[in-house]
């Protein structure tokens, strides 16, 4: 079945409408992790929550970030590897979760419990892997081909709306990776499928849906993507200026609105496969 | 029910192994309170400068002591040993500590509570002592307390104990370090005191200090820098051989070096001066130095060159030629601290010399409103006086003893504990005795008493003070100046000559 924008539309409407807060429970641990990594950096004057923090931030950054304020001006980077980190590994098992309780709505076997267990085992490879992907494609398009967009894209526009636009390419790009590997976890989860068989059909169905997919993504997005905005254009204003702790909050914020964006994308997501199967 | 303890174990083994892995946690923890302290004590500080007021004594030890309490997050010793991480951090410990501690030191300062500076100073000194960059700073402000406490003697051990310490490092691009500046800084302190003998000594020390640093080989920018001082001191003590040597030297130096090409300006000012004061024909000396402000605009030399290239033109009676240039200093340069001033003074003078007399005596008038915390504000009023007594005007000398009195309080007013303020006393002690006033004398000697008890003018207005009370007809005032004398400047050159002046008088 061909999919419309209505379908599209149809489908976010009904996301919000029909959410469930069990369905979203796993995506609130993540967040709930993030949260709890935050309010340990607004701590990092007291050794328990430096002996945490530390290594962590060691790994991903070095030692020359560890210090006040300059953690806080680099946190939003920390917090972006730490985000990765937990939709990829955590999320391969979470996200699964998520999508099976949603089927579980319709799916009689699964509302009993059976087959749920050997479902989310199944989907984890795919999943994780899409993960991978598409935080690999998402740090190669930033490092290596945003800069050109940019460049090209400040010059196109004068000053404030040039930058604005060149800001926006990249981050628009970044939901247009992610849009092409949202239906793997959701091809997974389904029954009688094997891991390459639901790479396959997500990457697919990614390709077929993708305008429609990355228009609802950027919807649900536009809350994160306003924080986001505002974070990097007035972070230094924040720091140097306000209270460097600020940071934090924007941070939790965004935090929020991803969980929430990411969760609502996938369930119109399973929507709409489920709407081109013909299943609904 | 065995899964439980096992996921509690594996938990608890994964925390352990986070814990151990960061056994640095307390330290890095103490050091990042440290920062956050600095940080917010500075933002405190940028918050009271922005309001309209300047902050009062009160708020500035409350900034203080913001400062303050970073030592307290970091309670020390702090050793630097161990890990190349652990001694890093150690240093960045204690320099955060060291740049609070150094911001206390100014505030404390700007306080007038030098005791307090001095304290925090001398202990961040010997605290510092692995991190050079903060002792030096600890050192640097120690110099500053010993001057807000009038302790110049200890002030210039202090100068001198920094140029022992610490050698001239790597400058920053188009700066110099400031540890170069020290001989001249002690030689201004020692002029400000009025103790033109001990300049010249310290003036050659100076120049000694100097080329025992030559005598290791230093990258050419320091060479320059210390060659560059070298000619300056051959200049003011009028070794005209040696400074041309040294400019020659320097010179072939600076060509070599392309980075070097704005210290063409030093050269310059350097042999137009030589050429100027060596020449019966002073015009292509004062050319160069004309030349200088017109090639280095931005140069600190150009005010001084113009200047120089004035008072050239005076010192050959080309009076006109003098006025144009000094009008020149005033005109391009008016925020030069070390020559407006002076350039304003001698201006007078010269339209004085002129015949102007009208727009020089404005002209005078005007240098203690321009320019109060100058030495250039104390002389002026006297000139005016001189050129009434010159003039054999003696009632309107007389009666200018009064605005002149008035000027001289102003300007301490504005400043009671300035470094001109001794000078603008000694002025207002001469124009008493000339007016015979005892009461005035008097006061002015007790005044300097309280407020600068070891300053070399304070031991003069002593001394001068006994004699105007004998002349006065006052001994016993006269005998409690010179006891005070001997007992403030027991090692005075002049201890034996008061103690028999004592003894005629009975004492």
């Amino acid at each position: 079945m061909n999919l419309s924008i209505g379908d599209a539309i149809g489908s976010a409407i009904d996301s919000v409408r029909g959410f469930r807060w069990t369905e979203f429970a796993p995506f609130f641990w993540i967040l709930l992790i993030q949260w709890i990594f935050l309010a340990l950096t607004t701590q990092l004057d007291q050794s328990w929550a430096m002996s945490l923090v530390a290594p962590m931030a060691r790994m991903v950054g070095g030692e020359a970030n560890l210090h006040y304020p300059t953690f806080f001006g680099y946190l939003s980077i920390f917090l972006g590897w730490m985000e990765s980190f937990l939709y990829v590994v955590p999320g391969a098992v979470l996200i699964p979760m998520s999508l099976l309780r949603f089927y579980r709505r319709s799916d009689r076997a699964l509302s009993l419990g059976a087959g749920a267990a050997s479902r989310l085992v199944g989907a984890f490879i795919p999943t994780l892997l899409a993960g991978a992907a598409g935080t690999g494609a998402i740090w190669s398009w930033q490092r290596y081909a945003a800069g050109y967009v940019t460049s090209a894209l400040r010059g196109s526009a004068p000053a404030p709306f040039g930058d604005f636009l060149a800001w926006l390419s990249v981050t628009i790009g970044a939901y247009a990776i992610l849009a092409l590997l949202l239906y793997v976890p959701i091809a997974a989860v389904q029954a009688r499928t094997n891991p390459i068989r639901a790479i396959g059909m997500g990457l697919r169905f990614g390709f077929r849906a993708w305008p429609l997919t990355l228009m609802f993504m950027v919807q649900f997005g536009l809350p994160a993507i306003l924080v986001q905005y505002v974070l990097e254009k007035q972070g230094p204003f924040v720091l140097g200026r306000l209270r460097p702790e600020l940071i934090v909050v924007f941070l939790a914020v965004y935090a929020a609105a991803t969980a929430v964006a990411t969760f609502l994308a996938y369930i119109t997501g399973a929507r709409l496969y489920k709407l081109a199967r013909g299943e609904s | 029910m065995t899964r439980r303890p096992a996921l509690a174990a594996l938990l608890l083994a994964s925390l352990g192994a986070i814990l151990a892995g960061c056994g640095d946690g307390p330290e890095q923890a103490a050091l990042y309170r440290a920062e956050r302290l600095y940080y917010q004590a500075r933002k405190e500080e940028a918050q009271v400068r922005l309001g309209a007021q300047q902050p009062d004594s009160s708020r500035l030890l409350g900034l203080r002591s913001s400062y303050l309490k970073v030592r307290n997050a970091i309670p020390g010793p702090i050793p630097v040993a161990g890990t190349d991480r652990e001694r890093e951090r150690a240093l960045s410990m204690i320099r955060t500590v060291g740049a609070a501690e150094v911001a206390g030191v100014r505030l404390a300062l700007e306080a007038r509570r030098a005791d307090l500076a001095l304290e925090t100073a001398e202990r961040l000194q010997s605290e510092a002592a692995a991190d050079t960059a903060t002792a030096r700073q600890a050192a640097f402000m120690a110099v500053a307390a010993y001057q807000g406490l009038r302790r110049y003697d200890d002030a210039v051990a202090q100068m001198k104990r920094i140029l022992k310490s610490f050698p001239p490092s790597m400058p920053p691009a188009g700066g110099e370090d400031p540890v170069l500046s020290i001989p001249e800084a002690i030689v201004n302190l020692r002029r400000n005191l009025g103790d033109e003998t001990a300049a010249q000594k310290e003036l050659r020390e100076g120049l000694d200090y100097y080329e025992g640093l030559l005598s290791q080989s230093r990258p050419p920018e320091i060479e320059a820098q210390i060659r560059a001082r070298i000619l300056r001191g051959n200049l003011e003590l009028n070794q005209i051989g040696r400074a041309l040597e040294e400019a020659n030297a320097l010179e072939r130096l600076v060509i070599a070096t392309p980075s070097l090409r704005p210290m063409l300006a030093e050269i310059a000012f350097a042999k137009g001066k030589i050429k100027a004061t060596v020449e019966k024909d002073p015009s292509d000396g004062i050319a160069i130095l004309d030349r200088i402000a017109t090639d280095f605009p931005g140069s600190p030399l150009a005010p001084r060159a113009l200047f120089e290239a004035a008072s050239q033109a005076e010192a050959k009676g080309a009076l006109e030629a003098a006025k144009f240039r000094y009008e020149g200093v005033l005109q391009r340069y008016p925020e030069s601290k070390p020559t407006a001033p002076m350039a304003l003074f001698r201006l007078g003078l010269v339209q004085e010399k002129l015949g102007d007399w009208s727009n020089a005596k404005a002209t005078l008038e005007s240098v203690p409103l321009r320019y109060p915390q100058s030495s250039a504000a104390a002389e002026a009023p006297i000139a005016v006086i001189q050129h009434y007594i010159r003039e054999n005007r003696r009632t309107a000398a007389e009666l200018y003893f009064s605005k002149a009195l008035e000027t001289y309080r102003t300007l301490i007013e504005r400043d009671s504990t300035g470094q001109a303020a001794p000078l603008f006393r000694v002025k207002m002690f001469q124009i008493y005795s000339a007016k015979g006033d005892s009461l005035g004398v008097y006061s002015i000697v007790d005044e300097m008493l309280r407020t600068d008890p070891k300053h070399p003018y304070t031991a003069q207005v002593l001394l001068e003070g006994a004699r105007a009370a004998n002349r006065f007809g006052n001994s016993s005032r006269s005998a409690a100046y010179l006891r005070r004398f001997l007992q403030d400047f027991p090692k005075s050159p002049l201890s034996d000559a008061v103690r028999r002046e004592l003894r005629a008088l009975g004492g």
